[in-house]
């Protein structure tokens, strides 16, 4: 029986122009529904639950809660947490895309200003990187008053909105994040893997637990969207006529195919993949990424 | 349809714009902007068998506007069906004149005329505006535009005609300059009548003679567009005019008394034989047997024709032959009236005494030679004077008498030279406002003041007689009149010297002072006669009129009143009733006589203006396109379409921003 979550519309949460709002109602909202979850009397040093992953360690097993919702749930405790934790978010021109009313960037900084907030809550500490061609902006993880704060002024400050490039990115951040902690990859990786298969293998060698949340609209997905006309690439500026009708089984098929390569790269390297379409309402995608934490890493083939 | 400014529809060639505007457009460009277009391929375009014209609602307004504005600058108007200011035929303003004077009674010319006019008259069209007058020395219409007008097209020429028949010529003198301004004020009048510009041209229906005057013409101002016709009438014989002009009478030792006679030859340089009778114009009876007498071509003579000297008291006509136009070979002579008027003069000193007033009253009236003046101091009273001088204070029955006189037209002059003429003045006057008094000092006055407009002094207007101030006068009574009186000359200390008061017809004067000169030197003054006379002139009516005088309009006019049971039109021998042998003698103007045409160089000479065909035929084509543009103005003014033209492009205005407005709503709404 999963976790209730009482979603929230995302339009809606966009709609509220401060971020820091946003965050709150997202975080609020999470942790109103863990408490009307059945899971209540939790261990005040209990911390939070984590879903299993092969190779956990089946001590800490909630045995309890496998019975009840025939999951594999895994106790932390607050000894487990006070993570560093460094959010990289993209910011090049593709995150502009929206096939709605808001853009996957707008969905990625509320999601990366919700996670903020959520770890800060949680005394994690978490900086910010905002990256296109390079890593564009940095704000180290610290521990003082006024971080989320300025967290959130990073991430409201207007992008340059130019082209990604990964690789790039994440040699920044194997140099930049020094002490080994969380990394928490946010972009649409709307590229090929393989250029940057070994700087992401180099950032997780380093011991980082990196998690990869992929923003994607709903459109990229499905091609459910425009008509025969004049497709413009936003990052590369090239334009070809595209009819999305004839298209639409071909583009998903091959879709389909960068994200298993996608989602070869990131398992080989150990790297945790979450795919969060902009439809989707952010507290759950919290939630998610939330039950997701604090898992081994993936074991490597 | 037709159009005022039709140049604008070139601006129908915009229309082409908004069409290659809709054509080329792409419409909302069909871009759509992804993500990554990595995983995209190109897919083949759409077939576009044809450019297709986007919006084409869009653009019918637009091209509508666009058409509708060159239209509307176009000032379009539909021609009347009975529009006859649009016909291709100019209106002429056509002015006739015929020369009517005394020399047009020639043999033949009438004839002449008559052809000569029914060729004008034939060339005429419906549409044209005409207007016939005679001349002499005064207009006198033949026919009026507006009858013109009124008469149907087909009987205008004979009407025409038959208006001439009636109309003949007659004995006045011509002025042609008159008749050529009054002519082109004809035309200038028949321009106003119409609002579309016509071509003028007047025609001159005359002999020239060069006794007609043309002095004027240099002055005239021609408008444009007119042309000037001068149709040269002949009679039908070429040759000399002679004619007789009177000089005088005189005497010669060896013919004793004597006419002289001027003898004129005008026309051919040839000499002629005239000959002349003189015969009585009361019976027709031949007094002086014909004469024969030479003149040479162009010339003229002064011949001596022996006259009794009885005959010269009675009215005589000159009678001639030898020339082909008699319409001035007879001469009326009248013998010269002088009128014989008496004044009455009512003094207590007789017309003997050398010192008194009388004495050089009657001396001076012995000068006149008209009227012919008798002082009667015997019987003063007797009522049958034309006027009367008072040197006395009256009774109150003499003034009675005078008075009535004065009031029945007479003239009374009183010399009141004493207080005493106080009550003679009152009685005379009717008015109590008179008084004669004395005056305090014996200093000799001047005459200071004097009004030369009225007839009295009139003769001494001129700056060469009008010094007054040199005549001293003693003894003069100081004189107050009443305001209705008219003060006509003072006194150097500015009391009245005389005065005139106007009673029912006639006129009373009052001298103050006397004229006898021991208390004035007036009457020893170079003014009195003069005045003197004036005041005998006055008296009787003014100087009378002459006896012998040319057949003018102006003369007519004066002398006709004196005819109230005649008609004075043509040359011979009037008698003046109420008036024992008095006559009035009336001739041709002498100049009428001059029947050599006018040369060219006189012509040229006036500044006429010329007019070459081509240039009227390019004047004639240039109003006839104003006559096009004016009526077309006319008929565009009425119908004023390009106003509703305006008013649909503003309607279709706001249907094109309601219309694209809702088309670019309708694209934001296509689904992405």
């Amino acid at each position: 029986m999963p976790l209730e979550s009482k979603t929230i519309d995302p339009e809606a949460l966009l709609a509220i122009r401060d971020l820091e709002l946003r965050a709150r109602i997202v975080v609020d909202g999470l942790w109103s529904g863990l408490h009307r979850s059945p899971y209540h009397g939790f261990s005040v040093e209990f911390s939070e639950y984590r879903q299993y992953s092969p190779g956990d360690d089946l001590r800490y097993l909630d045995w309890k809660a496998l019975a009840r919702t025939d999951r594999e749930y895994l106790k932390i405790y607050e000894d487990e947490t006070n993570l560093r934790c460094t959010i990289a978010m993209d910011s090049s021109k593709s995150m502009g895309f929206t096939s709605g009313s808001y853009p996957k960037s707008e969905y990625a900084k509320t999601l990366a200003a919700t996670l903020s907030y959520f770890l800060l809550q949680q005394r994690d500490i978490v900086g910010l990187a905002r990256f296109d061609e390079d890593v564009s902006d940095y704000l180290a993880a610290r521990w003082r008053p006024g971080h989320l704060k300025r967290v959130f002024a990073l991430l409201e400050r207007p992008s340059q909105g130019l082209s990604t490039n990964i690789e790039k990115t994440l040699s920044s951040l194997v140099r930049i994040c020094r002490k080994r902690g969380l990394v928490i990859l946010v972009s649409d990786f709307l590229s090929d893997a393989q250029n940057w298969r070994q700087a992401l293998a180099h950032l997780t060698a380093m011991g980082h637990d990196v998690r990869a949340l992929q923003i994607l609209d709903p459109a990229e997905q499905n091609l459910a969207f425009g008509k025969a006309a004049y497709w413009e690439d936003m990052e590369s500026g090239d334009t070809l006529y595209v009819d999305p009708d004839s298209m639409r089984q071909r583009y998903r098929e091959r879709f389909l195919a960068r994200q298993a390569q996608l989602e070869d790269v990131f398992r080989t390297t150990g790297v945790r993949h979450q795919i969060i379409t902009t439809d989707q309402a952010l507290d759950q995608a919290l939630l998610d990424f939330v039950r997701n934490l604090r898992g081994q890493r993936a074991a490597r083939p | 349809m037709s159009f005022l400014a039709p140049l604008f529809l070139v601006g129908l060639a915009l229309v082409a714009g908004p069409i290659l505007f809709h054509l080329i457009r792409q419409s909302p460009k069909n871009r759509i902007v992804f993500s990554s277009t990595e995983l995209l391929d190109a897919s083949p375009p759409k077939q576009q068998t044809s450019r297709r014209i986007q919006n084409p609602w869009l653009l019918l307004i637009r091209c509508l506007i666009i058409g509708f504005l060159a239209f509307a600058f176009a000032r379009p108007f539909i021609p009347d069906a009975a529009d006859t200011l649009g016909n291709k035929e100019v209106r002429r303003d056509i002015v006739i004149a015929i020369d009517r004077s005394a020399s047009m009674n020639r043999p033949g010319i009438s004839e002449h005329l008559m052809e000569e006019a029914r060729k004008i008259l034939e060339k005429l069209s419906p549409s044209d505006q005409v207007s016939l007058f005679g001349f002499t020395d005064t207009i006198s219409p033949i026919i009026s535009p507006e009858q013109w007008t009124a008469m149907e097209a087909d009987r205008r020429i004979n009407f025409a005609l038959e208006r001439l028949e009636s109309s003949t010529a007659t004995a006045l003198p011509g002025l042609l300059d008159e008749a050529i301004s009054e002519a082109v004020s004809e035309i200038e009048a028949l321009r106003e009548r119409t609002s579309v510009s016509g071509f003028g041209e007047i025609y001159l229906l005359s002999d020239f003679a060069e006794g007609t005057r043309i002095n004027g013409i240099e002055s005239i101002d021609w408008p444009s567009s007119l042309r000037l016709n001068r149709v040269q009438l002949s009679p039908e014989q070429e040759g000399p005019n002679l004619s007789l002009r009177w000089v005088q009478w005189s005497e010669s030792e060896s013919l004793g008394s004597v006419a002289n006679i001027a003898l004129t030859s005008s026309g051919e340089p040839l000499r002629s034989v005239a000959e002349i009778s003189i015969r009585s114009a009361l019976d027709d009876s031949l007094l002086v047997s014909p004469s024969e007498h030479f003149v040479d071509g162009n010339t003229e003579t002064i011949i001596n024709i022996p006259v009794a000297q009885e005959l010269r008291s009675q009215p005589l006509v000159f009678a001639l032959s030898g020339d082909s136009y008699p319409f001035d070979n007879k001469l009326a002579l009248a013998p010269d009236y002088i009128p014989q008027v008496s004044i009455g003069l009512i003094s207590q000193s007789s017309l003997a005494n050398e010192s008194s007033a009388p004495y050089f009253i009657s001396k001076a009236v012995q000068g006149f030679a008209t009227p012919r003046t008798r002082i009667d101091s015997q019987t003063p009273l007797s009522g049958s004077h034309v006027a009367y001088v008072i040197d006395r204070p009256l009774a109150t029955a003499e003034a009675d008498s005078i008075k009535a006189e004065i009031e029945s037209g007479k003239t009374a002059i009183v010399l009141a030279h004493g207080t005493g003429f106080s009550d003679t003045i009152r009685q005379l006057s009717g008015s109590d406002s008179w008084l004669a008094e004395n005056r305090s000092s014996d200093t000799p006055l001047l005459i200071g003041e004097v009004d030369f407009s009225h007839t009295l002094f009139a003769p001494f207007a001129s700056p060469r007689f009008s010094n007054f101030t040199s005549i001293n006068t003693w003894q003069t009574p100081k004189l107050s009149a009443p305001g209705s009186a008219k003060v006509l000359a003072r006194y150097d200390d500015q009391s009245p010297l005389l005065v005139e008061e106007k009673r029912g017809d006639g006129s009373l004067y009052i001298w103050s002072g006397s004229w006898a000169p021991p208390a004035s030197q007036w009457v020893l003054s170079s003014k009195f006669i003069p005045f003197l006379h004036r005041f005998v002139l006055s008296a009787s009516g003014g100087p009378p009129l002459p006896s012998n005088a040319a057949l003018t309009s102006s003369e007519i006019e004066r002398y006709q009143p004196m005819f109230p049971d005649q008609l004075i039109q043509t040359p011979g021998i009037y008698r003046f009733p109420r008036t024992e042998n008095r006559w009035l003698a009336i001739h041709i103007d002498p100049l009428e006589s001059k029947t050599n045409p006018i040369s060219l160089d006189q012509w040229e000479q006036l500044g006429l203006p010329e007019f070459e065909e081509s240039v009227a035929q390019a004047q004639l084509a240039r109003i006839r396109s104003q006559s096009e543009q004016e009526s077309a103005r006319t008929i565009e003014e009425r119908q004023h379409i390009w106003q509703w033209l305006l008013w649909a492009v503003l309607a279709l205005l706001a249907l094109e921003s309601a219309v694209a407005m809702r088309s670019h709503q309708r694209k934001e709404a296509m689904p992405s």
